[in-house]
Order: C-alpha cells, then sequence, then structure tokens
C-alpha cells in the first residue's frame, strides 16, 4: 500500500475503520479545508452525528503539499504553511470526535428520497469496503482541479514532461518526485508563481514564466520571481510543445489583442518539464445529475467545489457557514436542536475577509530606476509601497509600513520554506521552514543545506530540526509530522 | 527461435491474425517491434466498427468491412470487450450533398452491406435531437458499431497467447533472408526468429518489410488525423441530450473524412483530419488540425460545448500514396513463397480485420501450409490472471474482491475509478504493461477530465512498489520519456 503522507495514518483493517450504519446529520465529502470547517461547524453546534470522507490517505486536501507559508493571514492573524494551517483543523477536527474515512471514495449521490435523505455510495477499506451511506444533509466539498493542456488545447507533440503546476507540486513536496530540471511555467497566476519559486529552490532551473496578462499578488511576484531573477513575460502565451518521447522545448509567442499568437516573434525555449498553471475549475462530478440541481434539499456546497478561491481563509470561511446551514437542515428533518456555532468559529466565519491588495493587473507601469517596489507583510492589507534609494517610501497606509520598507531597503529577509528528507519515515519529505525570517541574499544557501539534512522519524509538528541553518542562526523547524514507518521505511 | 509461422506486428490486424492461427496446431509468433501491442495505428483511431458504405464498391476494403462487421458481435461476446451498435448518419447539408448519400448507398450495396435508408432532415433530428438544422437528409446505417481499438487488440492478442501464440516484443526486424528454404528474421541485435511461412502485418513499417522479398511497387507513406475528446459527460450531466450516433458529413469542400462519435467509454471524439507527414513518428496536434476538427464537428452539432474538451491525440495511419484514389485498395497478397504481406492498412481496417487474416490464411494455406484443427483452442480464454477491473464487476465480485485485498477499495484514479488493486493486478496480467501509458490504456487511468494530473505521480508510486523499482525508472511511453527525472531529496539509508 502506497506510503501515507502529511496528517494520514496507515490504515489497517482494525485501525481507520468507521461506522456506516443508521442516518447521519451530516456526511462531508472531502476533509479538505472547506470539508474539515464544515465538520468543525456541525460537530460544534449541536449533538449532530456527522462523517467526513476522504479520498487521500491523508487530510488537509491541497494544504499538505503547499509548503510555503501565507495562509491564516486573516483568521490567525499569522503566516502559516499550508501544512500548519491544515493540522489545527486536522486537530479540531479530531478534538471533536468527528469520525474521518480515509482513501473513502465518493461513487455518487442521490436523493432526496421519499424519507427526505440523501444516499452517497463510497469506497472504501475504512468504510469496509463498499457502503451506501444515508445523510439529512450532504455537505460537498470536493475542492477543484487544474485545466489541463487538453483542457486549453496546446498543440504539438505529445511528450512526457507536460504536467499541472499542482500535480508538479505534490510531486516535488510530497511525493519526492522532480518531474524536470529546466522548466517552463505557463500561468503567472499563484500557483504558477510559487511553483517556480520551488523548483527554483529545488535546484531548478525556470526557464521563462508566461502570463496572459499580468494576475496573481504583487507579493508572489516579488517574492516568487524578482527574488530569484526569473525570467518572466506577460502578454506571451504558449504556441506549441515539442518532443516526442521527452519534452524538448516550448515555442513561446505574444498574443495579439484578439487573442491569437504572433508567430513572426515567436521563439524556441528548450526545457524537460512544462508546468501548466492556468485556473481551476470546481470539481463537484460525484454529485452526478445532482450538480444541475445544486438546490436539492439536503446538498450543499462549498469551498472551491463551489467556486475557486483566492484565500484559504475564505474558504474555511464558507465551510464554517456552510456546515452550519447543512445542520440547520438536518435539525429540521429530526426534529434535533437547531445549530448553535460556538464563539470563536462565528467570529472567525464572520470576520471581513478583504480582497488583498496589491494584484498584478493594478501595478500597470514599471517601477522608476533608483525605486524599489516593497510589499508590506505586516498585515493581511499587504500595501504596496515604493521606496526610492534615498530612503523615501510612498504607498504605505500606516507608519508600520514604512518602517517595513527602511528594513527590506537594509536588509532584505524572507521566510524559507521547503522540505527536507527523512530516514525511516511513513514519508519521505517532511515540509520545513526557518523559525523567523532569514537573509533574502541567504535562501540559496539554506535551500542547499536542507537538500543535505537528513532527520529520522518520527518528526514532531514544530520541532527544530536543526538550530541554525547554513550558520543563519535560525532555526529550522518542521511544518509537519511523520511518523515511523512499520517496516524501516524506504 | 523456430516456429510454423511468423507474424510481424501485433497492430489489430496481426493480433487477430495471431488469434486465428491459433485455432489451428500450429506453433506461432508474433513480433513486435514495439513494447507493447497496438502501438502503431491501433491506438489512435475513431474506433468505428463501419458498415461498409465508403469504401469503393466491390473493393477488398468494402467486402472485408461488411464480412468483418458481421462478425463483430461474436468476437465481442467471446473477448469480453464493449461493442455497441450505435448506428451511422450519412447526413447531407445541401442538394449537391444528395448525390453523396446516393453514391454511398450504391456502395453499401455493391460491398454486401444491403440497402440503406435515406431519412429527411427531420427524421435524422428525431433520431439524433442535436444534429444542425441545416442537414436535408441523412444516410442510415444501423450496423455502424463503437468498440475500444486497443482493448479488442489487448482481448484478441491475450486470447491468442492463452491459445499458445507467443509474442516477441521489442523484436524489430531489420534483416529478411531465405534460408534452406525457410525464412529468417533477424534483429539488429541479433535475435533471429526462423519460420517456412512469414505474415507481413507491420502496418507503417509493412511496406518496407515486403520490398525485401517482393518489387517495390507500392508506396506508402505516413498520413495523420487528428483528433479530440469531449469529457464523458458532454450530454447527460451537461443538460443536453447525449450524440447517440456516428456522424458522418457528406464533404461540401476538402473537409476530409471528419466525423463525431461517441466511445464505448461514454466519451465523444471529433476528428480526424487527414494530412500527409512526414514521419510515421509525428503524432503532434496543430492549432489548423483542431481549428479544423472543430469546424466540422459544430457544423454537424452546433451546440457543441469546447469547453468540455479534455484531450486531443493523433493517430498515423499507412497510405498507399503511388495508386490513383479510384484504384486504391488493402492489399493483402503472397509476396513471395510462404510469404504474405497485408500493405496500405488503414481504415476501416479494424472492422476488416477479421476478413483480411481469413483472407491471409487462404492463401497461407495455398502455399501449402496445412492446417490440423486445434481442439483445445479456448475463444475466451484471456491468460490465468485477467480480469475485469474492479468498478466492472458486479456486487458479489467487488465484496471477494475487497476480501482478498483491501487494496481493490482504495481508488487512486478517480475521474476513471481505477483501484489500487486493479493497477496492481494489471501488472501480472497476460500480456503486461510495462510504461505508465500501457497502463493507462488498459485500465484508463489518467484517461479522465484530470488527464492524470492527480493521479500519476500516485500511480507510479504504486507500479514502483509492485515493481520493485523507483518512479523515474518508468516511461511514460513507448517513446521513452519520463514523468519523474528523479528524487527531490535523498534519505540516508534509503533508495
Amino acid at each position: 500500500m502506497r506510503k501515507p503522507v502529511a496528517e494520514g495514518r496507515v490504515l489497517s483493517a482494525a485501525e481507520g475503520r468507521v461506522d456506516v450504519d443508521g442516518v447521519f446529520d451530516v456526511v462531508v465529502i472531502g476533509g479538505g479545508s472547506a470539508g474539515l470547517a464544515a465538520a468543525a461547524a456541525v460537530a460544534e453546534s449541536g449533538p449532530y452525528r456527522t462523517l467526513v470522507l476522504e479520498r487521500e490517505e491523508y487530510l488537509g486536501g491541497v494544504l499538505p503539499q503547499c509548503v510555503h507559508d501565507g495562509f491564516g493571514l486573516y483568521l490567525y492573524g499569522e503566516s502559516l504553511t499550508g501544512p500548519e494551517f491544515a493540522h489545527r483543523w486536522v486537530e479540531r477536527v479530531r478534538g471533536d470526535g468527528v469520525p474521518t474515512a480515509l482513501a473513502a471514495t465518493v461513487l455518487s449521490v442521490e436523493g432526496p428520497g421519499s424519507d427526505g435523505l440523501l444516499r452517497v455510495d463510497a469506497l472504501g477499506a475504512s468504510l469496509g469496503g463498499r457502503a451506501t451511506l444515508a445523510a439529512r444533509s450532504v455537505v460537498c466539498a470536493t475542492g477543484c482541479r487544474e485545466r489541463t493542456r487538453g483542457a486549453l488545447q496546446i498543440p504539438g507533440g505529445r511528450p512526457a514532461g507536460v504536467l499541472t503546476a499542482g500535480s508538479a507540486q505534490y510531486m516535488v513536496n510530497v511525493a519526492n518526485q522532480l518531474p524536470g530540471d529546466k522548466a517552463v511555467v505557463l500561468g503567472s497566476g499563484d500557483i504558477g508563481l510559487i511553483m517556480a519559486r520551488r523548483m527554483t529552490l529545488e535546484g531548478a532551473e525556470v526557464r521563462l514564466v508566461l502570463g496572459q496578462e499580468a494576475t496573481g499578488l504583487v507579493r508572489n511576484h516579488i517574492r516568487c520571481i524578482q527574488d530569484f531573477d526569473i525570467p518572466i513575460r506577460y502578454g506571451w502565451g504558449l504556441a506549441s510543445v515539442h518532443g516526442y518521447g521527452q519534452l524538448q522545448g516550448v515555442t513561446v509567442a505574444p498574443l495579439r489583442a484578439d487573442g491569437s499568437f504572433d508567430l513572426a516573434r515567436r521563439e524556441y525555449v528548450r526545457c524537460n518539464v512544462l508546468l501548466v498553471a492556468c485556473g481551476l475549475v470546481p470539481e463537484r462530478e460525484v454529485l452526478g445529475s445532482l450538480a444541475l440541481a445544486p438546490d436539492a434539499p439536503g446538498l450543499f456546497l462549498c469551498g472551491n467545489a463551489n467556486v475557486p478561491h483566492d484565500l484559504v481563509d475564505q474558504v474555511t470561511q464558507e465551510g464554517l457557514r456552510t456546515g452550519a446551514a447543512a445542520a440547520a437542515h438536518a435539525a429540521a428533518l429530526s426534529g434535533k436542536p437547531a445549530p448553535a456555532l460556538p464563539d470563536d468559529l462565528a467570529r472567525m466565519a464572520g470576520l471581513s475577509v478583504r480582497e488583498p491588495k496589491g494584484r498584478m493587473g493594478d501595478m500597470a507601469g514599471d517601477v522608476p530606476s533608483g525605486h524599489q517596489r516593497i510589499v508590506c507583510t505586516v498585515c493581511p492589507t499587504g500595501c504596496v509601497m515604493e521606496a526610492s534609494g534615498r530612503g523615501g517610501v510612498a504607498g504605505n497606509t500606516c507608519p508600520r509600513g514604512e518602517e517595513f520598507a527602511r528594513r527590506e531597503l537594509a536588509c532584505p529577509t524572507r521566510m524559507f520554506t521547503g522540505t527536507v528528507a527523512v530516514a525511516g519515515g511513513r514519508r519521505s519529505l517532511v515540509p520545513v521552514r526557518t523559525e523567523r525570517p532569514v537573509p533574502r541574499d541567504r535562501l540559496f544557501d539554506v535551500a542547499r543545506a536542507c537538500r543535505r539534512l537528513n532527520v529520522k522519524a518520527p518528526v514532531r509538528m514544530g520541532e527544530v530540526l536543526k538550530s541554525d541553518i547554513a550558520r543563519t542562526g535560525v532555526a529550522l523547524v518542521a511544518t509537519g509530522e511523520c511518523e515511523r514507518a512499520a517496516h524501516g521505511g524506504r | 527461435m523456430d516456429v510454423d509461422v511468423a507474424i510481424v506486428g501485433a497492430g489489430i490486424l496481426g493480433c487477430t491474425m495471431a488469434r486465428a492461427l491459433a485455432r489451428y496446431r500450429l506453433d506461432v509468433c508474433v513480433l513486435e517491434a514495439a513494447h507493447d501491442v497496438g502501438e502503431g495505428a491501433t491506438k489512435a483511431n475513431s474506433g468505428l466498427v463501419h458498415t461498409g458504405f465508403h469504401p469503393r464498391g466491390g473493393s477488398l476494403k468494402g467486402t472485408s468491412c461488411v464480412e468483418g462487421n458481421a462478425r463483430f458481435d461474436s468476437i465481442a461476446d467471446e473477448l469480453q470487450v464493449p461493442f455497441e451498435r450505435v448506428g451511422a448518419l450519412y447526413v447531407a447539408f445541401h442538394p449537391a450533398g444528395m448525390e453523396h448519400i446516393a453514391e454511398k448507398r450504391e456502395r453499401a450495396r455493391l460491398n454486401g452491406a444491403g440497402d440503406l435508408e435515406v431519412v429527411s432532415g427531420d427524421e435524422a433530428r428525431r433520431l439524433e435531437p442535436r444534429l444542425s438544422e441545416r442537414v436535408v437528409a441523412a444516410l442510415v446505417a444501423p450496423t455502424t458499431g463503437i468498440v475500444s481499438p486497443f482493448e479488442l487488440a489487448l482481448a484478441t492478442a491475450r486470447n491468442a497467447a492463452a491459445n499458445g501464440a507467443r509474442f516477441e516484443f521489442g523484436f524489430e526486424v531489420d534483416a529478411i533472408e531465405r534460408v534452406s528454404g525457410r525464412w529468417e528474421l533477424r534483429t539488429k541485435d541479433g535475435r533471429r526468429v526462423r519460420a517456412p511461412y512469414v505474415v507481413n502485418m507491420a502496418g507503417e513499417e509493412a511496406a518496407l518489410l515486403d520490398v525485401q522479398v517482393h518489387s517495390a511497387d507500392l508506396v506508402v507513406r505516413p498520413r495523420r488525423g487528428q483528433y479530440v475528446v469531449f469529457d464523458k459527460q458532454e450530454g447527460g450531466l451537461a443538460g443536453k441530450e447525449p450524440i447517440r450516433h456516428v456522424l458522418f458529413q457528406a464533404q461540401e469542400t476538402d473537409e476530409g473524412g471528419t466525423l463525431l462519435a461517441p466511445t464505448v467509454d461514454g466519451n465523444l471524439l471529433a476528428g480526424p483530419t487527414s494530412e500527409n507527414v512526414r514521419s510515421f513518428a509525428d503524432n503532434a496536434t496543430t492549432q489548423a488540425g483542431i481549428e479544423h476538427v472543430k469546424r466540422v464537428a459544430r457544423k454537424l452539432v452546433p451546440d457543441l460545448d469546447f469547453g468540455r474538451v479534455i484531450t486531443e491525440f493523433s493517430g498515423i495511419r499507412a497510405n498507399i500514396v503511388n495508386v490513383e484514389k479510384e484504384k486504391k485498395d488493402f492489399v493483402v497478397r503472397v509476396s513471395a513463397p510462404g510469404f504474405v504481406s497485408a500493405l496500405g492498412i488503414k481504415n476501416p481496417g479494424m472492422t476488416s480485420a477479421p476478413a483480411l487474416a481469413d483472407r491471409a490464411l487462404r492463401l497461407l494455406g495455398e502455399q501449402g501450409l496445412r492446417l490440423e484443427n486445434n481442439p483445445a483452442f479456448d475463444p475466451r480464454d484471456q491468460g490465468p490472471v485477467h480480469r475485469r477491473p474492479f468498478m466492472d464487476c458486479i456486487a458479489s465480485e467487488q465484496h471477494a474482491l475487497l476480501g482478498a485485498d483491501a487494496r481493490y477499495g482504495h481508488v487512486v484514479c478517480r475521474c476513471e475509478r481505477v483501484t489500487e488493486g486493479d493497477v496492481r493486478s494489471c501488472l501480472h496480467d497476460t500480456l503486461p504493461p510495462r510504461t505508465l501509458d500501457g497502463l493507462k490504456r488498459r485500465l484508463r487511468c489518467g484517461m479522465g477530465r484530470c488527464q492524470g494530473a492527480f493521479c500519476t505521480p500516485r500511480i507510479l508510486e504504486v507500479m514502483a512498489d509492485e515493481l520493485g523499482c523507483a518512479p523515474w525508472e518508468i516511461a511514460k511511453g513507448e517513446r521513452g520519456g519520463r514523468v519523474v527525472k528523479r528524487q527531490v531529496k535523498r534519505a540516508c539509508g534509503s533508495r
């Protein structure tokens, strides 16, 4: 059986088995950020029976592979990494006593029948095989998938080495598989930029990032592209893929206003991996024909399965609200008391999450020479400032921003996030970050030190893996867990 | 190695030939340059069992097509491959198209497919509600069917193998020589097979082999066809009627034979284009090709949603170029004593395969091959390990599989619902896959709407574990590209 990762545990016949008999108040499909928040909301708002069905062998959805930070700025006022953010909700749901069926795939959802119940057909060893669950409410929190090369209809050869950015992220950060070492990234949204940085830090050469238009957060543009001098072109697209066996290269060309390529100005870029980061599609095919009836009584959609969100904070909020609504529907059917969210969850659900400032699209024009663009990370607002060489700062909305800009000018620092190899563990990588930001020009040193570093399982969340990484004077801490392997690992 | 009959090529025709010969007491060996069956034209085409109204009346192409079509029900039943006679509509958009319809109707009659009905545009739209309002008439071919070409070739090969035929993969015939009354086939690396009888069914390579024993009378060049594949729910779940028939159009201009066809897996296929290319290896798609397919598809069914396209692909067919169009036909002939060649086999090659194999068999008999019935031949045997994927099993079978191995309860490919148990079992099947693509063609893992974005790294881990290798040692396909270049980080004490 595949070794579990992140929050997962090895499933055996005895372990991880959940009781599927009887009627559930709420069945949550998907144990990612939306599903976990929904489950917590259900469990903590009344005497409801709930269950989370997760198709992977770990909880957290896409978060365990998002080893970078920037999660939870609104909900927690801190910049957490993906695994850390997931850990909080996994712990919370476990603390609530919600059963979670891992490696359990939902095959269909039907109903509601004359009894008002929805039927969830699912498969998984944790369910004792194939099971049909009866539920008063079903929360569909199945996330989204990426648009692929095929969906984008990008012409050319059909070689190995063309994959989506999220797929590459799972490979590099979780599965310990490097897809290539000369990369082109198509798409300048946040996922594309973050993968450009990850590949660079893991020793690959990112030869070009292509963006149809400037999207994504300026923060990511600066920290993922500018910091590493990665070539990026806006207004350019991918005209063709070359190679039969292995990807050999791509033809890139400027896009005209009508969306066609100006092939007279095309260029060939040699590469052995192409990361496609061109948008997300809600994934709710599991609902079958019910996907066309979103108002079916008892059926609730939330998170990226509803609509792709920019921030996990928003997904979590939607999960909380949806969980409460699903519980209310179940309560009305069963005669149980109406749900009441506990104060902290109600507060979280009600927080105003503003769209972060500083999108690339708003940043037309180059920075004047001698000036530097700085994105403030003191608070979630993310003011985009311009600092002149003479020490003038503009664009900040509070004094803390100016102070941040001066520090950034004197000695820019960055949080390092990445992974470290684990020996004897149930997984071969554990996510890490530096305890506090390190000087920007030391990031590669830290990355190299992380590649050399080896730790032994078990690894605990928050454990200091190296007290002084790459002689920066800063400690390297684990942002995830890794159990010892049952039989010596791999 | 000495055998009675050596078949060159494990495409649908070579596999069908092997199965035909396995019915007799003969030592048969299939020599295939690639490392899997169906790696040539077989793996990438429209997947149609044609009625036989396209080929010239009375041609081998036409008559073998009609004969093969009639045999598909029993073939599909014996080999347990999905086959559906969905029927075809050959539609005309204008009065000139009526002439095409009349001509096709006559061809069908001459080829032995009987009298096909011609219906009005309204009647055609009753049969296929999303058909264009512009359609004025349609030729109805109820016997046209759909099948998965790779699945058919594999099941045919497995059945041949289970009945004693041997398959030698990676055997690229480099030289053929007559040595003391037998043919000797050699590879560059010194492997050799001797046989008194050779059947050359090497598809794209067949003409190159043929000239080693026969004058170079036929020139075969690659012709490429590009396709666009729609997600399964184009139809029901998109709130629209699914397309149920194969839709051909009477050509107005140079639109090629572009068609729309449902697949046995529930997808919708649009294509192919028809373009000469330089190399049989050139399976690239082009912007122009994809646009062409979309344009013709939209002409047939105007409300197609191209946002539901999940992938594109190309197939290469072997096209005879030095015979004028109206005289062009399949060629199955004795090229030298005991040496039978099948040349220029393209569409409807899969439909024609049973009849073409029989023709080759007859020619071998005329050349002196003794055909003595093999009483042990079992037309259904697929080998000891083979079984249906978990999701295709009935509840009691699923229960038994889960009891034996809980990994059948672990879905690794969510789009096509392939379990970890399926992947592991498939790797030990008769004629097992050696690459990720080989696995994909057998189980459909990675063929769905996510195109492997979720499952590929996970399936590589399962494959590597089951085969005892590393993920970066597993090739994507026949041409050897790798999805994984190497490990990101190496832990001490690990591989």
